[in-house]
């Protein structure tokens, strides 16, 4: 028996030995060593064959991205890496990778929504007007404020940081310019250069486009369904300035949602997705989505009553959207699922919100502009208590307070809205008084400078 | 009852008025070729960018469209002979003032002075079957109506090749 064994042995590990260098010399003959098949596309049909080296050279050297594009939506279109990154000779963008160098194709990492536009111009031209494409760059390229906060404050350029050290532009790059988009530069190989790319909604490419179709339909698989749920937005829509996905959640729709959305039909056509594929909405629904009459649009918007982003809400107006048409429209939206009583108390909350927002800012104001005549504000608001508030009131728990009460995360209206903005104001009115009284600036700030949560 | 100086007169009038037509028409149709374009060498690199494209003369030497079937409006004879005039003198004056053109920058505006109803008058079926899938959304939305964009938004190689590039290599006769 152990004999037999033995001679068992043997044999299994001589064919093993055997089957291993029949293995190495075959791929030997073929010129590689690479053994994993599956990063080995050859495509014989339905692309040139430009086209089609491409996506067999990247399918080696970049498999994720080649495999995110066969599961989408582009593959079936026979659209390719080549129909949105080639670009013209004359681009400034143009550039050309190691598998391409020598030809008459050049190429770009970066792909702006013109490019888009050349198969999806309606959509591009609903999103062009919208606040997430100009709009939404203007506070990290054109504001002042929001250029010294990132360099110079977050940067630590005030505590001593170099100012020409790369460590000082991360905040804008890792941070505000995710969600704000930034301007990308170019090097000498036409290539991004100081992390000014990737970007995100408002990034402003060299070619003129303005906008990221893929922070909703992220590359490359362009999901339908993901840019219809509601972690789309959450990447930018969070946090304690503008808490829309954790107001969303914890709303009726969110719960909804969270409960049932396993079950919802998520692909219906564009236009078609309707009540009853899903049973309650999501962002995009009353955002975007064709609902009932409606039809959809990339214009984020178009069915937005109020402004409740800045200090002081105001009735949209100019390049921010036309209000009173808004309000209409997003009662459209409501009337797919609700009766007329019920979305008039909703929107009713909303308009008194504001209101009670306003009424507050207002006198927080008021209280401002008596202590500058006075010359009772610091130069730097972030060293004077009275102005840190005063950012707090509009930014975080005014936000908070308003959008909350817009969509219907009723912790968000109260809690960590109105609860924090009466206290928020009346340690204003504390340092007010006190500086009126004494005519002078207390000495040490009190204000904590993580802010209320 | 006959009166002979009033027919007289009306028939001169008439010929008078055929023979204006016709010079006037002569004058149109000369006016309109690429060889007359070109002949102001401002156009030249304009001309020679042309004849590489398929529009030009890259296939087998047959042209496929003139200057003028982009580049004037295709509305009715009022509006086409409104901007022939206006363009036209616009160029003979920059001709004559040595007035300086930026091309480049002006390809940015370059569904301006493109008209897509010229593309219309020959690319009449935009959806027709057998399209290629990715053009057919485009086409689909620009047919509907539910976009601005034209033909030239994305098809803007198709009267001159990429014209910035060529622009820059050196190909401008001055």
């Amino acid at each position: 028996m152990a004999r037999a064994r033995k001679l068992f042995i043997v044999l299994v590990t001589v064919f093993m030995v055997a089957a291993a260098f029949s293995v190495l010399w075959a791929a030997e003959k073929n010129g590689s060593l690479n053994l994993d098949g599956l990063r080995e596309i050859t495509i014989d049909q339905g692309y040139t064959k430009d086209a089609a080296k491409c996506v067999e050279c990247h399918a080696k050297k970049t498999p994720g991205i080649v495999e995110s594009w066969k599961s989408g939506r582009m593959s079936h279109a026979a659209v390719s890496c080549i129909d949105c990154h080639s670009v013209k000779k004359s681009s400034p963008m143009a550039g050309q990778c190691e598998g391409i160098k020598g030809s008459k194709i050049f190429i770009s990492p970066m792909v702006s929504p013109k490019t888009c536009a050349r198969c999806h111009p309606a959509e591009v031209e609903q999103f062009s007007k919208s606040g997430h494409a100009r709009l939404a760059g203007v506070p990290v390229l054109e504001k002042d404020k929001f250029q010294k906060l990132m360099y110079h404050l977050e940067g630590g350029v005030f505590a001593g940081n170099d100012k020409d050290a790369p460590s000082v532009s991360t905040v804008r790059a890792a941070g505000c310019q995710s969600c704000h988009g930034g301007e990308v530069q170019l090097g000498p190989d036409n290539r991004p250069i100081n992390n000014t790319w990737p970007g995100g909604i408002g990034e402003r490419y060299p070619d003129g486009g303005i906008g990221n179709c893929t922070v909703c339909h992220t590359r490359h698989n362009f999901d339908l369904k993901e840019a219809r749920k509601p972690e789309a937005c959450a990447s930018c829509h969070l946090g304690p300035d503008h808490p829309d996905i954790e107001i969303y959640l914890s709303s009726k729709h969110g719960q909804q949602f969270l409960a049932h959305g396993d079950e919802w039909k998520w692909d219906s056509a564009p236009g078609v997705w309707e009540p009853g594929d899903y049973t309650a909405p999501t962002c995009a629904t009353c955002h975007m989505s064709g609902i009932g009459d409606l039809n959809t649009t990339h214009n984020i918007n178009e069915r937005l009553k109020w402004d409740l982003v800045h200090p002081r809400s105001v009735v949209r107006s100019g390049e921010r959207g036309n209000g009173e048409k808004g309000d209409k429209l997003m009662r459209q939206v409501c009337s797919n699922c609700h009766a007329k009583t019920h979305t008039d108390v909703q929107r009713s909350n909303l308009d008194n919100a504001v209101d009670l927002y306003n009424f507050y800012f207002d006198k927080a104001t008021a209280m401002k502009n008596d202590l500058k005549s006075k010359n009772l504000l610091k130069d730097d608001p972030w060293s004077d208590g009275f102005q840190e508030l005063n950012y707090y009131l509009w930014h975080h728990t005014g936000r908070r307070a308003r959008q909350g009460t817009a969509m219907f995360g009723a912790d968000y209206t109260q809690w960590h809205g109105f609860f924090q903005i009466f206290q928020v104001y009346k340690d204003m009115e504390d340092i007010y008084d006190y500086r009126i009284k004494n005519n002078k600036i207390e000495e040490l700030s009190t204000v904590m400078n993580s802010g209320p949560e | 009852m006959f009166n002979r100086a009033i027919f007289i007169k009306l028939f001169v009038i008439l010929i008078v008025i055929g023979i204006s037509s016709l010079v006037f028409y002569s004058a149109v149709e000369y006016t309109s070729t690429p060889e007359y374009c070109a002949s102001c060498h401002e156009m030249q690199p304009f001309y020679d960018s042309w004849s590489e494209t398929s529009h030009g003369m890259k296939d087998k030497g047959v042209v496929k469209a003139v200057c003028v079937d982009c580049h004037l409006p295709h509305t009715g004879t009022l509006a086409y002979m409104l901007a022939k005039g206006k363009s036209g003198a616009n160029d003979t004056w920059a001709h004559i003032t040595g007035r300086k053109t930026d091309w480049i920058a002006n390809l940015e505006d370059s569904e301006e002075y493109t008209y897509h109803t010229g593309c219309r008058k020959c690319h009449v079926e935009l959806v027709a079957q057998g399209i290629p899938l990715k053009a057919y959304r485009a086409h689909n939305q620009y047919k509907l109506g539910e976009t601005s964009m034209t033909c030239v938004t994305c098809h803007d190689e198709a009267g001159h090749g990429d014209v910035a590039d060529f622009m820059s290599a050196d190909n401008i006769r001055e």
